[in-house]
């Protein structure tokens, strides 16, 4: 679904990374492993074309994504049609981003700007996927930076899977949850039918549940 | 050693900080021997003429809270424009345009904006209403141009502190700036749009030029915005220039007691409505 | 979609601002221009007499020019002080309920509406008279002290908010080395934000030297020519403006006063650059010099 030829991105003129190939296929799921601080994080955020709001990168490449049979290169969109992608390639960061509002809020609000149906099952639904629902019920009008790192963790990927997306980048995703609630969510990310590119330092995690595995090195 | 200099430095500080209560205390001392009845009957009437012993402030009370309200109004839909423009604009020109001439505008004085008003939008009214020069609205449009640094520089800081924290999170998912502002950072700054419409007010209620200028500083009570009218503070530059008559005298402290009051409540206002904010 | 709509409504009253802000100004710059001359500051004086304060010059703005730039200095001065040194206390040496309570003061004060500053100098200065000073007049002198008490807060401000900035870690730096607090505040505090200090002293005299209804009430007068002392009325630039735009006979008056309010804007602008110039050579990286 998404091919990456030679890609190279630049930070102020230090070499982030470069001569990146690979292939993130459809429906499966890819793991991207490596050291701390090689860029893998930067890599997602060329993927969903967030880079372009960091100062003074240069990217070079190409970014094959399949939309409907046809390849599009994603570093030549315009700002208004990379935004539109967002909808579908979804990135869910490793510390948790969430809205000063309350738990059901930060939720409704993208199912309300979105425009989405059934916004309260499907808010419910989002939860339950991520085993959050039976913690927060009772607290949905309360805000969410009550909630712990492993909640708020969570709750963002409850977030990114609210929408639909077709393409889940998760950074990180179970880095502050025990080891029972990160099997849970692993079963749930393999039974969901859409594809996945996971940055993990689990290698249980990996084994699990990655179809392919990437490394960068230096 | 240590101590000596510390301790000189309260001394200085407090000092400082307790000449705003002097100004308060005095004036209230001078005020309050006026607080027999008839004289505060006298005073509380809306005719001011020497002649006849008439010492009415009412009007001009009127007069500074109309001119401020209008300017307040016209000033808050301008600097809101501004800003929001400033923010949504993917123009970097339009951008340093609009920032640099707000900064610009905090620096003007203020003797200036009335000046020139006098020879620009005066002729301009009485080319539309011939029977209106200086008037209520030629006074509150110039005063709105007044206020708009200070409520712009307010509304500039939340719009941009509110987007450094969670504009990334939104554009993630698919967001546009234009949604993110108007139903999110909106609603989110509206603690600081009232604190900087409250901070307006004190500053066009305190303002003297503009009004004396371009207000007409007539006596009577105004009947449409194209009227002429006083201000408390016009009113007292006025008497304080020409004449020193002593009932006029008290007159003038219990404006001054007015205006001082309502200053002093808003900031209590501001105050308490700052206390509020926790998340953003 | 609705959003182009509301955004169109928003440039037209940005339009609708920046139009009248800009017709105001370039009135000022164009006829100010037009007729601002040697001939409109010094009249019939000779330049030279003049600025060696030979000659005094009649009907010409010098007077007023040279009235509020002494105006500004002294007031300055006063303010400087008192200012500084709350500033320095505020951010060094109080503490939290301390800090809170005077800064509310200071806010309290920079509400203040400037006419009534002015009426509390003049009050003071006839209570004095009679009792006792009797140099206290309405003068240069009594200006300068409620201009000061005008722009306080501001430096008060600028200076806490100086001093706030300094990382914690040069903040702390010479007192993990023994000094003593007032020394670190001499030695390293004061010397590592001095620019910023500086521009808020700029920031103060801009805010001075615009301000006309404190001085209608303390000493301004519409002709006197220079100031022979600090306890003699004076002339300047802001009430030179009003008095004539209230009182002109004819064309050459009038046009003083645009020369007179272009000179002020200037002055002002000028004021407010050097305030950013310096803020901007104050960029540092990594908290070094």
């Amino acid at each position: 679904m998404v091919i990456i030829k030679n890609l190279k991105l630049e930070f102020s003129n230090r070499v982030i990374f470069e001569n990146i190939n690979l292939e993130i296929k459809e429906n499966k799921i890819t793991a991207i492993q490596g050291p701390s601080g090689i860029g893998k994080t930067s890599l997602f955020l060329c993927i969903n074309s967030m880079i372009r709001y960091e100062d003074d990168y240069k990217l070079s490449g190409e970014i094959l994504y399949k939309k409907n049979d046809n390849y599009i290169d994603l570093l030549k969109l315009e700002e208004n049609q990379a935004q539109d992608l967002r909808k579908e390639i979804i990135y869910v960061s490793q510390h948790p981003d969430l809205l000063p509002m309350s738990i059901y809020d930060n939720l409704n609000f993208f199912a309300k700007t979105h425009k989405l149906e059934n916004k309260n099952e499907r808010i419910s639904k989002a939860l339950k996927q991520v085993y959050l629902y039976d913690e927060v019920k009772d607290i949905l009008h309360k805000s969410a930076f009550n909630l712990s790192g492993g909640q708020q963790q969570r709750l963002i990927l409850a977030r990114a899977l609210l929408l639909k997306p077709k393409l889940l980048l998760l950074d990180e995703p179970t880095a502050s949850l025990n080891e029972s609630l990160s099997q849970k969510i692993e079963e749930m990310l393999k039974n969901q039918n859409i594809t996945i590119s996971i940055i993990s330092h689990f290698k249980s995690q990996i084994n699990n549940i990655a179809d392919f595995c990437y490394f960068l090195e230096e | 050693m240590n101590n000596i200099f510390s301790k000189g430095l309260l001394i200085i500080t407090v000092i400082s900080s307790f000449l705003v209560f002097c100004i308060f205390f005095i004036i209230f001392y001078l005020c309050v021997d006026l607080f027999s009845f008839d004289e505060l009957k006298n005073l509380l009437s809306f005719t001011w003429s020497v002649q006849d012993n008439k010492y009415g402030i009412l009007t001009f009370l009127f007069g500074s809270f109309i001119v401020s309200f209008l300017a307040l109004i016209l000033g808050f839909v301008f600097s809101f424009s501004i800003c929001s423009i400033i923010f949504l604009t993917n123009s970097s020109l339009i951008k340093f345009f609009l920032e640099k001439t707000v900064l610009m505008m905090a620096t003007i004085p203020t003797v200036i904006y009335a000046f020139s008003a006098l020879f620009v939008f005066v002729p301009f009214i009485s080319y539309f209403k011939p029977s209106s020069t200086l008037s209520i609205i030629v006074a509150s449009v110039v005063l709105s141009l007044l206020i708009i640094p200070t409520m712009s520089l307010i509304f500039l800081n939340i719009f941009n502190s509110l987007s450094n924290k969670y504009m990334k999170c939104c554009m993630n998912l698919s967001i546009s700036k234009e949604e993110f502002f108007f139903k999110f950072v909106i609603k989110n700054s509206i603690t600081q749009l009232s604190q900087g419409v409250l901070l307006a007010t004190t500053r066009a209620l305190g303002d003297t030029m503009i009004v004396l200028m371009l207000a007409g500083n007539a006596l009577a009570f105004p009947t449409s915005i194209f009227d002429s009218t006083r201000s408390l503070t016009s009113h007292i530059a006025l008497i304080f220039a020409n004449d020193f008559e002593s009932m006029a005298f008290k007159a003038i402290f219990l404006c001054a007691f007015l205006l001082l009051s309502s200053n002093f409540i808003l900031i209590l206002i501001i105050r308490k409505i700052k206390g509020k904010t926790y998340e953003v | 979609m609705k959003y182009k709509l509301y955004k169109l409504i928003l440039y037209v009253f940005t339009l609708g601002a920046i139009f009248l802000v800009y017709t105001l100004l370039g009135f000022v710059l164009y006829k100010g221009l037009d007729s601002i001359s040697l001939e409109l500051i010094f009249q019939d004086t000779d330049v030279l007499d003049a600025l060696l304060l030979k000659q005094r010059v009649f009907d010409g703005i010098f007077p007023a020019i040279v009235g509020t730039l002494m105006l500004i200095i002294l007031s300055l001065a006063f303010s400087f002080i008192f200012g500084f040194a709350s500033g320095i206390y505020l951010s060094v040496y109080a503490n939290k309920k301390v800090k809170e309570y005077i800064n509310f003061c200071f806010e309290l004060l920079s509400s203040v509406p400037s006419i009534l500053i002015g009426l509390f100098f003049l009050l003071l200065s006839i209570y004095l008279h009679e009792e006792f000073l009797t140099n206290f007049l309405p003068s240069l002198f009594l200006s300068s002290l409620a201009l000061a008490l005008l722009v306080m807060p501001y430096i008060v401000k600028n200076t806490q908010y100086a001093l706030d900035s300094i990382p914690k870690h040069i903040e702390l730096l010479s007192l993990k080395l023994g000094l003593s607090k007032t020394k670190n505040l001499f030695l390293v505090l004061i010397p590592y934000c001095s620019k910023e200090l500086l521009s808020g002293i700029f920031l103060a005299l801009g805010r001075a030297c615009e301000d006309t209804a404190v001085i209608m009430l303390t000493g301004a007068v519409a002709s006197v020519g220079i100031a022979s002392s600090i306890f003699s009325k004076y002339e300047a630039l802001p009430f030179y403006i009003y008095y004539i735009s209230t009182n002109y006979s004819d064309e050459t008056e009038l046009n003083q006063a645009f020369s007179a309010a272009l000179i002020l804007l200037i002055i002002s602008l000028v004021l407010f650059l050097l305030t950013k110039l310096i803020q901007k050579g104050v960029k540092r990286k990594d908290g070094y010099y």
